[in-house]
């Protein structure tokens, strides 16, 4: 294992941030840590880079112990959510920093050529003499991602880097720093509050809520199949239910007048609206005896408004913990009110 | 009509500067070299050096200069040396009587002056301390450090803790960050705190006088008597002189501080 918390615990003024949290990490990994704001998580990756240490637990990076370690001696790097580049230094000069100030100083000839090389896989290399202020928020947070990933780090810490940017601009550079990260097989950890960009990023997903990792999966597991209620809440769109969940891809719409199959359950619903997306129409719908909304992928024609039937099939019903199909008699009793 | 509008609002608004700030200044350079320039001629008749030849021409003058220079050079260094680590601490972490220990830092420029420097006094003669330049730049400390501090610490709180994060993740210990991050991006308050302190140190009069004991010259020393005197052109001489010091100051340090930067900034 490359990465490895063990138990790691922290408390601050007689109130715990979070506790006993275990992580593995593989090399070239990328996690992603998502969870409300307030649930801990950022407190966790700034323990992590050693900006701020833990009660208790360890933190293992290669079979080392860092957990006393300052931040600076860490073979970690965190980037935040704003770039930070040093607005007194030009691109080039922000981007060698940690070459020249850090741990291993290399030579000028030599610290100048690995800050172009990476200046130009990040495709800035024409920018390298320009101050940060001539930047816009993408290029700032690209040339952010070289700083970080000159110096090699075991593991890169990513604090909501793109919360920062403009919507359009946030998916764009996204999608474009997971392929950067892929293909220098870099190892990361992720910290997002966006279920969608969690799953775009993340080779694997650790939900986090009110300070322990509820489920930490691959994105379709933990979509699919939720482990608590507080985790479907969070992270899936199906409904949830007090000992059930129906994952979104098991939810069918019908009109109210049709027949029901024996196989078949249905919730009383009322479509609020519709949207359009992706080629298919959309429905937002609202579920009464659950006081839940959900959206859901339907070819009929539905108007706003409408009373329809949301149905599922009763061998689609899971149970949080086991995660496999409830058997019949006892999810009829538990959803006859 | 809007342009006409604002072009003459741009017009007033330089001529009240120039009429406020600008011309005060020609004015007292231009009685300095002139002579016996009065109402109601508009404009000076004669020129003459003379001021300048009664300001120059005093024994005094030279190493009163000198000893100006020194102390305010002196005081504004230990400033930085005091102030920072202060400012710093009142700026970054939070304590029990922080609030109570601002407001003492506070009190030598609330408390009037004279009052601290007559008990002063009597402590720097039982330290030997008196009569010489070593106890005038102690006591200069007393009218600049409350500032220095004042000024840092809102430097340091505009800057927020992030910097030194961000420099630490990226593998540079603290000091390297103080050096190579922090005093690049407060510089503007490093330099109102240097020409503060300069300016502060250079106007004393009274803490001069009484710790110097007449000892130690300083330039307004032998400036002030000279208040006494009708000699418009040599008062004249005289302040464009003081005026001239810290500006010669605020270009020495403006020159340091740009190679400091460029020694910084080498990738």
């Amino acid at each position: 294992m490359l990465i490895k918390v063990e138990k790691l615990t922290k408390s601050y003024a007689g109130q715990t941030v979070f506790s006993d949290l275990n992580l593995e990490m593989t090399k070239g990994e990328i996690m992603s840590l998502v969870g409300p704001s307030g649930c801990g998580k950022t407190t966790f990756l700034r323990c992590i880079a050693g900006l701020s240490f833990s009660t208790s637990g360890s933190i293992y990076v290669n079979d080392v112990n860092i957990t006393n370690s300052k931040a600076d001696e860490r073979p970690v790097v965190l980037m935040f959510q704003q770039p930070l580049l040093f607005p007194h230094l030009t691109i080039l000069e922000n981007v060698t920093y940690g070459l020249k100030y850090g741990k291993n100083k290399s030579k000028k000839q030599e610290r100048i050529e690995r800050g172009l090389a990476i200046l130009e896989k990040v495709e800035l290399a024409a920018l390298s003499g320009r101050y940060p202020n001539q930047l816009s928020g993408g290029q700032q947070q690209r040339v952010a991602l070289a700083r970080a990933l000159i110096l090699n780090p075991d593991l890169l810490l990513l604090d909501e880097p793109f919360s920062s940017l403009d919507p359009s601009l946030r998916s764009s550079i996204r999608s474009w720093v997971r392929d950067f990260l892929k293909k220098e097989g870099v190892t990361a950890l992720f910290v997002t509050h966006d279920r969608e960009e969690a799953m775009m990023m993340g080779d694997r997903i650790a939900v986090m809520k009110e300070g322990i990792f509820q489920q930490i999966g691959s994105p379709k597991d933990v979509y699919q199949q939720p482990k608590s209620p507080q985790v479907a809440e969070m992270f899936s769109e199906g409904l949830v239910m007090e000992g059930f969940f129906l994952s979104p891809d098991h939810l069918t719409l019908r009109p109210k007048t049709s027949l029901k199959a024996a196989d078949t359950e249905a919730f009383d619903a009322t479509v609020e609206y519709k949207i359009l997306k992706y080629g298919h129409t959309f429905y937002h719908v609202y579920v009464h005896a659950l006081e839940q909304r959900v959206v859901v992928l339907s070819n009929h024609e539905f108007l706003d408004g409408e009373q329809v039937e949301l149905c599922y099939k009763r061998i689609s019903l899971q149970t949080y913990n086991k995660n496999h199909p409830v058997d019949e008699g006892k999810s009829s009793k538990k959803l006859s009110r | 009509m809007t342009r006409k509008r604002k072009l003459w609002m741009r017009l007033t608004m330089l001529s009240l500067f120039m009429l406020i700030f600008v011309a005060p200044v020609i004015l007292m350079f231009l009685k300095s070299v002139s002579f016996g320039w009065s109402w109601p001629d508009w404009r000076p008749t004669q020129f003459d050096l003379r001021g300048w030849r009664v300001v120059f021409g005093d024994p005094r003058i030279f190493s009163s200069l000198w000893n100006t220079i020194l102390i305010a050079g002196v005081v504004v260094m230990l400033n930085f040396i005091i102030a920072t680590p202060a400012a710093y601490a009142l700026s970054r972490f939070h304590f029990r009587g922080k609030a109570i220990i601002e407001s003492l830092l506070m009190l030598p420029i609330l408390i009037p002056v004279l009052a601290i420097a007559m008990g002063l006094h009597l402590t720097m003669i039982r330290l030997g301390l008196t009569d010489q330049v070593l106890g005038v730049i102690f006591i200069h400390l007393l009218p600049t450090l409350p500032y220095a501090i004042r000024v840092l610490k809102s430097g340091f709180d505009r800057l927020k803790n992030e910097w030194e994060e961000q420099g630490a993740v990226l593998g540079a210990n603290s000091q390297t960050v103080f050096w190579t991050v922090m005093v690049p991006l407060m510089t503007p308050s490093i330099r109102s705190t240097a020409v503060l302190v300069f300016v502060i140190s250079l106007s004393q009069y009274v803490l001069t006088a009484i710790i110097g004991g007449g000892t130690v010259s300083t330039l307004p020393m032998i400036y002030y008597p000279f208040f006494t005197s009708a000699d418009e052109a040599v008062i004249a001489s005289f302040s464009v002189l003081f005026a001239l010091l810290p500006i010669m100051f605020l270009i020495l340090f403006e020159i340091t501080l740009r190679v400091y930067l460029r020694v910084i900034k080498r990738p």
